[in-house]
């Protein structure tokens, strides 16, 4: 009797893990068909949507898209709504694109100070580099956005991520840009040209700063159809 | 014996109860408001911001005056009809009161549409001064498309008087041994293409004093060669050589001469680098003859002594600024800072912060010259040079510059299309001189209309360089973006 018994937990236990296994497999199948699909142009484009499903995958489905979604229409609220204090001093045509993206950038690096309905001042502090484990080598979930947004600490992969779908949400034109181990952003303005925005510090550097401070070889930058300080043909 | 099991499960119950509770987290966020989530803090306090920024000012005075409209109207006793205290006569909204053109005198004969309302009136001069306002913009527009239309035109429409003379002979003559060269008429000599440029400015230098002084170079690094046991077949041997000779003191035995010949090292002539005062401060002969030099005569020189034994650099560009380069035995490629007589790396050149990636992918900085580009670039301070020299010296040109165009790239880019003027000015100054000289050329050409010009060489050169740049370069204007 005990031996069968035992044989029936063995089982269902083996089975049970067996399941899990395959449904797993099954969330990176989903995550990749959809992507593809996103690729072929089937299904519309969208960053935001594309980030959440590579992250869910890994979750195994565990998150909600209209929570993460809520998450960032609030964000893009505040950027907005930032935006519309202004205080830009800048002169050119292309003012208000200028505008939105200094704004996405006060609200990801940038403490504010915000009065709510009930006259309480409420201090939004700005996203932080998480200096342990920022390769991700214990715990993957370092890279991921949905840690940043609910820990306000992210690495070079998440943050610039998390910039460029908030900038998608306000109508900010950004371009993610890589150099080796490294995730940023390329933005285009009239006055400056090509410029770099630096999450994980804050700064604006030249693209010197990036090749250098990552080492990027010459010849990868020469090379055609590189991926390294790579800036679109259309802006 | 049950009440004690009971209690336990009861205990046991609380215990998960407690647990199960949600634990607000204070470490980060509000500690104000810890009862709620960080989503709906959120959204909570970006509404109230966005209720704040949206606040609207009372357009009404119904919105104005509230209270003058809260209650009841105030029932009061029919008037007499027919006079102002009738109530239908009362006037409700100011704004749509009609003007009793009849009884009242006209305040002036300009004013015909006494008929309507001010609103309408209103309404139609700001109609009026939209419309002007937006046929001024189209002007304006059309003012701009005209100018980058003809900047952007391939071709030069007017016919100008060739102009003769013997101070323009020597650019004539410097011109067309260039264009022999780039056109595979004749045999590439860089020796006598620097020649070429640098007697057409300095009149006291003669092809044999300058082919004298640059075979006393070529002798003396091979006897260095042959002194150190080189094999004169190897490329990093003559390189090394040319370095050695040109950034080191040497004393060989040169057979030729019969005697021992010292060398000094070659140093950089602080003063007046730029040339802004004297121009043959950036040549070679200047160098030669000096044994002093600066960023572009030392480089220069380099490569007309590689030409000379046959070793294999190239030259290339850096913001204001140009360098040698070689493939050394292993494949890597070495770069000679010969102003300050070292080896450097390509980073060297990035950390000055001037370059962009951009830049380098068109190949407008750090990229080995070949042969041809580096004859386009002697062309180039041939044209520049000619530029320069005419300003200078009054009669020489019959027009005069206008105010606008003191520089000297503001001449060259008034008959060339921008991408040209791109590739002449970036070899000279560096690519942000690309974007000024577009500003100042739609400033010029919205307000200045263009002066007659009678002088007919530097269109000739300019032409040259436009054809031979597209022919041989391969350059459009995409592959310059700033």
């Amino acid at each position: 009797m005990r031996i069968f018994i035992t044989l029936i937990i063995t089982l269902t236990v083996s089975l049970n893990g067996f399941a899990q296994n395959k449904s797993a497999k099954q969330n990176y199948f989903n995550a990749y068909s959809e992507l593809e699909s996103m690729l072929a142009g089937q299904q519309p484009f969208s960053f935001k949507r594309a980030v959440f499903i590579t992250e869910n995958a890994f979750l195994e489905g565990q998150l909600n898209y209209s929570d993460f979604q809520k998450q960032i229409d609030a964000l893009a609220r505040l950027t907005k709504a930032v935006a519309e204090s202004d205080g830009l001093i800048y002169t050119g045509s292309d003012r208000n694109q200028v505008l939105l993206s200094a704004s996405v950038f006060r609200v990801m690096k940038d403490s504010l100070s915000i009065l709510t309905n009930d006259n309480r001042t409420w201090t939004k502090l700005p996203y932080t580099y998480d200096m342990q484990d920022f390769w991700g080598e214990k715990e993957w979930t370092k890279m991921f956005v949905t840690k940043l947004l609910y820990d306000k600490t992210g690495n070079c992969h998440s943050l610039p991520a998390l910039y460029k779908i908030i900038a998608d949400e306000v109508g900010s034109k950004t371009w993610l840009s890589l150099a080796p181990n490294h995730t940023y952003i390329k933005q285009w303005s009239e006055k400056v040209g090509w410029y770099n925005t630096e999450l994980t510090t804050g700064t604006f550097p030249f693209d010197k700063d990036i090749k250098c401070g990552t080492a990027t070889s010459s010849l990868n930058l020469l090379r055609k159809g590189c991926i390294w300080i790579r800036f679109p043909q259309e802006r | 014996m049950r009440t004690p099991v009971i209690s336990f499960i009861i205990l046991l119950l609380c215990a998960f109860c407690a647990h199960a509770q949600q634990i607000p987290d204070l470490s980060t966020g509000d500690h104000y408001l810890p009862y709620m989530t960080e989503q709906k803090k959120q959204q909570q306090i970006t509404d109230g911001y966005l209720n704040a920024a949206k606040k609207k000012y009372p357009q009404t005075s119904e919105e104005l005056y509230p209270q003058l409209y809260t209650g009841k109207p105030v029932e009061l006793p029919p008037g007499v009809a027919g006079t102002s205290a009738d109530p239908t006569n009362a006037m409700k909204r100011y704004g749509i009161v009609q003007m009793n053109t009849g009884n009242r005198p006209v305040a002036y004969s300009g004013m015909s549409d006494l008929g309507q309302s001010i609103e309408q009136r209103n309404m139609s001069t700001i109609e009026a001064d939209m419309k002007g306002y937006n046929e001024r913009i189209q002007q304006q527009q059309q003012l701009i498309d005209d100018a980058m239309k003809e900047l952007y035109k391939p071709e030069i429409n007017y016919h100008l008087g060739l102009h003769n003379g013997v101070k323009v002979d020597p650019f004539i003559k410097g011109q067309q041994t260039l264009e022999a060269m780039l056109n595979g008429t004749e045999k590439t000599d860089f020796a006598k293409a620097v020649f070429a440029v640098e007697s057409a400015v300095d009149k006291t230098l003669t092809w044999n004093e300058f082919n004298s002084m640059l075979q006393d170079g070529v002798q003396t690094i091979g006897a260095l060669m042959k002194q150190d046991k080189l094999s004169p077949t190897d490329n990093l041997a003559k390189v090394m050589a040319i370095y050695r000779y040109m950034a080191d003191t040497t004393k060989v035995f040169v057979a030729s001469k019969e005697k021992m010949v010292v060398s000094k090292p070659m140093l950089y002539d602080f003063e007046d680098y730029e040339a802004k005062k004297d121009l043959t401060k950036v040549f070679v002969s200047k160098l030669m003859r000096t044994g002093t030099g600066q960023c572009m005569s030392l480089p220069t020189l380099f490569y007309l002594y590689a030409k000379a034994i046959n070793a294999n650099v190239n030259l290339v560009f850096a913001p204001e600024h140009s360098y040698i380069t070689f493939k050394d035995n292993i494949g890597n490629r070495q770069n000679i800072e010969l102003t300050g007589r070292m080896f450097t790396t390509t980073d060297f050149y990035w950390q000055t912060g001037f370059i962009k990636s951009e830049q380098v992918k068109s190949g407008i900085y750090l990229k080995p010259l070949t042969e041809k580009e580096v004859l386009v670039h002697l062309m180039t301070t041939l044209a520049r040079a000619y530029v320069r020299h005419s300003a200078r010296m009054k009669g020489l040109c019959k027009w005069q510059p206008f105010q606008d165009s003191t520089h000297p790239t503001i001449y060259l880019r008034t008959c060339l299309p921008s991408a040209i003027i791109a590739r002449c000015t970036r070899i000279l100054y560096g690519n942000t001189m690309y974007s000024v000289c577009q500003k100042q050329n739609l400033r010029a050409m919205k307000n200045v209309s263009r002066p007659k010009r009678t002088c007919t060489l530097r269109l000739i050169i300019l032409k040259k360089i436009l054809v031979m740049m597209k022919c041989l370069t391969g350059l459009t204007s995409n592959g310059l973006t700033v």
